[in-house]
């Protein structure tokens, strides 16, 4: 018969080869000689693309990691992001709200053999600079779109438009509708392998990678649209369990004559659209999964996965400071570091 | 030739530990090793040996080819097929259904048993791949060394 722990070279290597992440890859090389020779390591160069619009100049287009990090002996871990800085092995670890990079951790390692790391998603950012990372702050969000063999960049301003260009193009497109007028947007999200956008009114549109015309998607979500003490543009997308949601954050006008402290004044309401009947449902509990409304990208977590996590809750920054709103007690509250990893688990680097 | 072929009815397989299944020509047309075994004859009933699977093992494969095979049933359905299939395996049945799949030739099975095992150790540590696979660490202390870099994420 066929022995179990000896599948031979060829059934070895068909295995590895549906291995997606450089992650795994490096984690099969550190099973046993044999297999670090069948393998080959990853690629580690790190592309930057550049990304120069006329108003203001190049930037660089950095690929980044969302990582979670749990040891090998526990149900729960802890979520990092990381950039790799280009033309060498060092990396920074940064902040899921700002991408400053989180200092504490400077000079150390993290040997990951003991772990189990998911990797679970890879995002885009603008940097000023090409050897280091350094946030271009006039741009919310960048996602990379392959149309026809053709990458594009969708970028969205912090003011609001979108700004389409080809990559190793000088020009931009800037989205506007029907009427030629430029529109303004408050999110984009790569949902189901298709871009959509989201206005200030509650409008999902869905874009068409090669014209470049937007097509209303959704009906309109009436909600909030005329808020008097409205800080920002606050109307996010997330994806959740194969459904897109709005989350619409917001000061509430009662809360804002009654409350004293500003946290205190926050709303969220959550929107997830019921495909059926088209209608949009006003969404009361999300269980155990927590949104996170990061810097480049925002997405969604089980509670049960991550240390310090609480679920049914909108993870969200404002002003310098991370928040959590709870759609059990309806209220906001500060929060320190959770998305830090424990800092025991960095080591001093000895040489 | 071909006509002499399309008479066979039933096929016999003959499991390693004696159990016997008959099975239809279409079937076994994702087995190359039985394929070539009955053109290779021009008789109307044909009984194949496989002292290399076990009966449970083919007897999993036959149901999985069949599914496949049927015309019946809609994309949708094989990938709901698919899906319980792997969720109601234990680890070795897939390593076992693998080395058979090998043995048997069987292409599109093949990729996708080395999918349900890659998709097994993604994200685990290393040591539960050496578990999985029964394999013990016997690497050098200068390899060790060069796997520490390479299991290492450095800050600046």
């Amino acid at each position: 018969m066929m022995n179990i722990s000896n599948l031979g070279e060829e059934l070895l290597l068909m295995i590895f080869n549906k291995l997606n992440t450089a992650i795994d890859v490096v984690r099969v090389r550190s099973v046993c000689s044999s297999w670090r020779s069948l393998l080959p390591p990853p690629s580690s160069s790190i592309t930057r693309l550049l990304y120069s619009t006329k108003r203001y100049g190049q930037s660089f287009l950095f690929p980044c990691k969302i990582y979670r990090i749990q040891p090998s002996s526990s149900n729960k871990g802890w979520i990092i992001k990381l950039f790799q800085l280009p033309n060498s092995s060092i990396f920074y670890l940064s902040d899921l709200f700002t991408n400053t990079r989180i200092p504490t951790q400077n000079n150390k390692l993290f040997n990951f053999i003991n772990f189990r790391v998911f990797e679970l998603f890879q995002l885009h950012a603008l940097s000023r600079l090409y050897f280091s990372f350094q946030t271009v702050c006039y741009f919310e969000k960048v996602i990379l779109f392959s149309v026809e063999g053709r990458c594009k960049i969708f970028a969205l301003r912090t003011h609001g438009s979108l700004e389409v260009s080809n990559i190793g193009e000088n020009t931009n497109t800037i989205l506007t509708g029907d009427d030629g007028n430029i529109m303004n947007f408050h999110d984009i999200i790569l949902f189901m392998e298709q871009l959509y956008v989201v206005d200030s009114g509650g409008t999902i549109f869905w874009i068409n990678p090669l014209s470049l015309k937007i097509v209303q998607f959704y009906p309109r979500l009436f909600c909030g649209y005329e808020t008097e003490h409205m800080p920002e543009k606050l109307k996010n997308l997330v994806e959740y369990d194969g459904s897109l949601y709005v989350v619409y954050l917001y000061i509430d006008n009662e809360r804002y004559s009654t409350e004293v402290s500003t946290i205190n004044k926050f709303c969220v309401d959550v929107y997830k659209m019921d495909e059926e009947r088209g209608k949009w449902l006003v969404v009361k509990d999300l269980g155990d999964a927590l949104f996170v409304l990061g810097k480049d990208s925002n997405f969604s977590l089980l509670a049960k996965d991550y240390y310090g996590c609480q679920g049914n809750c909108i993870y969200f920054y404002w002003r310098n400071r991370v928040c959590c709103f709870s759609l059990e007690s309806l209220k906001a509250k500060l929060v320190d570091s959770i998305f830090w990893p424990c800092p025991t688990l960095f080591h001093h680097m000895t040489s | 030739m071909a006509a002499e072929k399309s008479s066979i009815k039933i096929i016999t397989l003959i499991a390693a530990d004696g159990s016997v299944f008959e099975v239809e020509p279409n079937i076994v047309k994702e087995m190359k090793t039985v394929q070539s075994y009955i053109d290779e004859l021009d008789q109307n009933t044909v009984s194949i040996p496989l002292p290399n699977v076990f009966g449970n093992d083919l007897a999993m494969i036959i149901e999985y080819c069949k599914k496949h095979a049927s015309e019946e049933e809609t994309k949708e359905a094989k990938e709901e097929f698919d899906f319980e299939f792997v969720k109601r395996m234990k680890s070795d049945d897939k390593l076992r259904l693998l080395q058979a799949a090998s043995y048997l030739n069987m292409e599109s099975f093949l990729q996708f048993m080395a999918k349900a095992i890659a998709a097994e150790i993604e994200n685990q540590s290393v040591e539960f791949v050496r578990d999985y696979f029964q394999i013990e660490s016997d690497f050098t202390p200068e390899e060790e060394a060069e796997l520490r870099k390479e299991n290492e994420w450095a800050f600046k």
